[in-house]
């Protein structure tokens, strides 16, 4: 799945060391991603903006450009394929390239990444009163994918929360089954679980999504309309209005009187 | 016309400068100069111009502010406790008392300004101020407590301005403001009346907000969770500091005042005497106070109170420690348990070094702590890690304490040191000029 860029002697520009991966999300897209980095005076830098041209090898090794694509700040580029671009093939094994071509800064080169499709189903459901997960692999005849390795996750705002054992293998059904015992938390009750085959040689990385409402609703403990210790001046906690205010009117209210009474007693000269 | 009220009046009335006087006051304006060119490059570049950064945030400025707050404290102990308490022989020293927590408690306001990096935006202080932070009800108590006292220090010298605009050896300018300051005093029954529930309701007032001013102050530190103020003591404690320091202030300035003024027929040795005796037993509380603070953490020893403590005890600030707490306390304890040590001059010294004690205590509970902060010092320059007030911060503080010095020297200049209606009533002498 890695290749590295063919160097050729030119002046001033570095050479990118590029990766290529497939990617497949079941029902949504599939892409190839790049990740690019070249060795600057520093060490390793990401290599950011850097142009690809896309191609893919037909059965006559022939190469059928697809397009362009450029990194962005941390290096990474992801090229989606069209729908259709793996459908009705009859080749078993997709060969794509991603080139590097009169870059100002960096050398030409090429990498280029081979899969073969696959497919990953998952769904919820309850077997003796527990949620579980199945998951089915099969390749792109529909035939079961024997001890793969597949991940189990649960989708959270910065990444993937295991669920259960770091990996499950498929049986001979190309299946697995996760009971999912513990309470999970999700904003009203839903949760997003993702199976994932990961950087598989043969087939890249799978992932299939299932949303289910299954988890602990999230109560949200914002307390942004509350009276608060920490809340601005005007959602000042009403005891804190009340006693400081009735203290301060209490010991201002004399202090009043009292200045009052110096007008009283300048006016109490003939008395 | 009594010849002894007359007697009493040339004794007690304000006096023009001496070319000492005038000398003393040129100095304070210097010094108050050099810190006001040193607040000018404040304002200017901003509190990079002090050694305050990320965690010595509170420096030598909220260190002298705390010390003004516990000075300020004075007025309230002199004046109304012992008022209130029926002491008469606290007479002569409570127009001191009153005169030292005025300029006290102005000086403790313009200190928080000063610590202030954008004192433009004061206002907002107000404006936008929460009541749920205890900064907010340190300004509106330290507010509180300025008016109170400067009533306090204003309702007494009503009769003492009228017999001045009479009596009083000045020109007929100074005449004519004692004239409109007296407020048409004439001693009648309605004006007594009045004077006397005002000045009763005054002393009364002024007590709890003493007392709230630095239970306030001491909340700023216990509400920020640090080693070392992490105390429920802290209010107490502070209070009890504050009585010593203020105490300590009125026989300093008793005695510089009875000397300059010859005034030792009415502040005598039995003044001293009784001031020497309330002093040890506010060295004794105070210390009290200071075990509980300090053996009761050394007990638990958490580790970062350890660090902390030891700083204190041996460490970094050790030397100031235990001259705060020996030679501002112990010491002083010691030398006044014995009738010659509360003789004018040794009191005065041992007053002078329980002032100095004092403020160098507020020094060690305000910048030790900040230097041992629960979170590790990470990632920060080298500097950051400790605390040396740079020279513009020490001449501005300073400023501050001759600003203080000073407002307590020109109402000296023109106000009586010594309540002289109050002194001529209990010495049973009658002002002629008001029977007629």
């Amino acid at each position: 799945m890695l290749g590295s860029v063919l160097a050729y002697a030119q002046d001033k520009k570095y050479r990118a060391r590029v990766s290529l991966q497939y990617t497949k999300i079941m029902d949504k897209e599939s892409y190839i991603g790049i990740s690019a980095k070249y060795k600057g005076k520093d060490g390793f830098d990401q290599a950011s903006d850097l142009e690809f041209s896309i191609y893919k090898v037909d059965q006559n090794d022939s190469l059928i450009y697809l397009g362009k694509v450029k990194t962005n700040e941390n290096g990474k580029a992801k090229f989606l394929l069209a729908a259709d671009e793996l459908e009705n093939e009859e080749a078993t094994v997709f060969n794509y390239i991603a080139k590097i071509e009169n870059n100002e800064r960096f050398e030409d080169g090429e990498t280029s990444v081979s899969f073969s499709v696959a497919n990953l189903t998952a769904k919820i459901e309850m077997i003796d009163s527990v949620n579980q997960i199945s998951a089915v692999l099969t390749d792109a005849s529909g035939i079961p994918l024997q001890e793969v390795p597949l991940r189990v996750g649960l989708k959270r705002l910065y990444g993937s929360l295991q669920i259960g054992e770091n990996r499950y293998e498929t049986d001979e059904n190309g299946s697995i089954l996760i009971p999912l015992v513990d309470p999970m938390p999700g904003v009203d009750g839903n949760l997003n679980f993702e199976v994932v085959l990961n950087e598989n040689d043969t087939y890249g990385t799978i992932k299939a999504m299932v949303n289910a409402p299954i988890g602990v609703p999230v109560v949200e403990e914002s307390t942004f309309d509350e009276r608060t210790m920490w809340s601005p001046p005007t959602k000042t906690p009403l005891y804190l209005l009340i006693f400081p205010n009735l203290i301060i009117l209490g010991v201002w209210l004399p202090i009043l009187i009292l200045t009052f009474n110096l007008y009283r007693i300048s006016k109490s000269k003939t008395q | 016309m009594s010849t002894d009220f007359d007697q009493l009046v040339y004794d007690l009335a304000p006096r023009k400068f001496s070319w000492k006087g005038n000398l003393w006051v040129a100095i304070l304006v210097v010094i108050i100069l050099v810190g006001s060119y040193s607040y000018v490059q404040q304002v200017r570049q901003g509190l990079v111009i002090t050694d305050m950064r990320d965690y010595a945030l509170w420096g030598v400025y909220i260190s002298n502010f705390v010390f003004f707050v516990a000075i300020s404290l004075v007025g309230s102990l002199i004046t109304a406790i012992l008022r209130l308490s029926g002491i008469k022989w606290s007479t002569p020293l409570t127009r001191i008392a009153e005169i030292i927590a005025v300029a006290a408690i102005i000086m403790a306001g313009v200190t928080i300004i000063i610590d202030m990096g954008r004192p433009d935006r004061m206002l907002n202080l107000f404006m936008h101020g929460r009541l749920q932070s205890p900064i907010i009800w340190d300004v509106i108590v330290i507010t509180t407590y300025l008016v109170i006292s400067v009533l306090l220090l204003y309702y007494p010298l009503l009769p003492d301005f009228s017999i001045l605009k009479r009596h009083a050896p000045e020109s007929a300018r100074v005449r004519k403001w004692y004239s409109g300051l007296s407020l048409n005093w004439v001693g009648n029954s309605e004006q007594r009346r009045i004077y006397s529930r005002s000045i009763k309701a005054l002393s009364i007032l002024i007590i709890p907000v003493a007392f709230a001013i630095h239970t306030v102050t001491a909340w700023l530190f216990e509400t920020t969770y640090r080693p070392g103020w992490d105390s429920t003591n802290f209010g107490p404690y502070f209070i009890a500091g504050a009585f010593v320091a203020g105490a300590g202030a009125v026989v300093a300035v008793m005695y510089v005042l009875r000397k300059t003024y010859r005034l030792e027929n009415y502040i005598t040795d039995f003044h001293f005497n009784k001031m020497g005796k309330t002093l040890v037993l506010l060295c004794l509380i105070y210390l009290y106070f200071n075990i509980n603070e300090y053996l009761i953490p050394t007990y638990k020893s958490t580790e970062e109170e350890a660090v902390h403590l030891q700083s204190l005890f041996t460490g970094q600030y050790a030397t100031l420690f235990w001259t705060a707490i020996i030679g501002g306390l112990v010491l002083p304890v010691i030398i006044l348990l014995f009738p010659q040590g509360r003789k004018p001059l040794p009191l005065f010294l041992v007053s002078i070094a329980v002032v100095v004690g004092a403020w160098w205590k507020r020094y060690i509970i305000v910048v030790p702590t900040l230097s041992h902060p629960f979170l590790p010092i990470q990632g920060v320059p080298e500097s950051w890690r400790h605390y040396s007030p740079t020279w513009m911060e020490w001449s501005i503080t300073f400023a501050t304490l001759a600003a203080a010095l000073l407002i307590i020297t020109l109402l000296v200049r023109f106000l009586p040191i010594i309540p002289i209606h109050e002194t001529s009533e209990e010495r049973g002498l009658v002002d002629a000029a008001q029977t007629k």
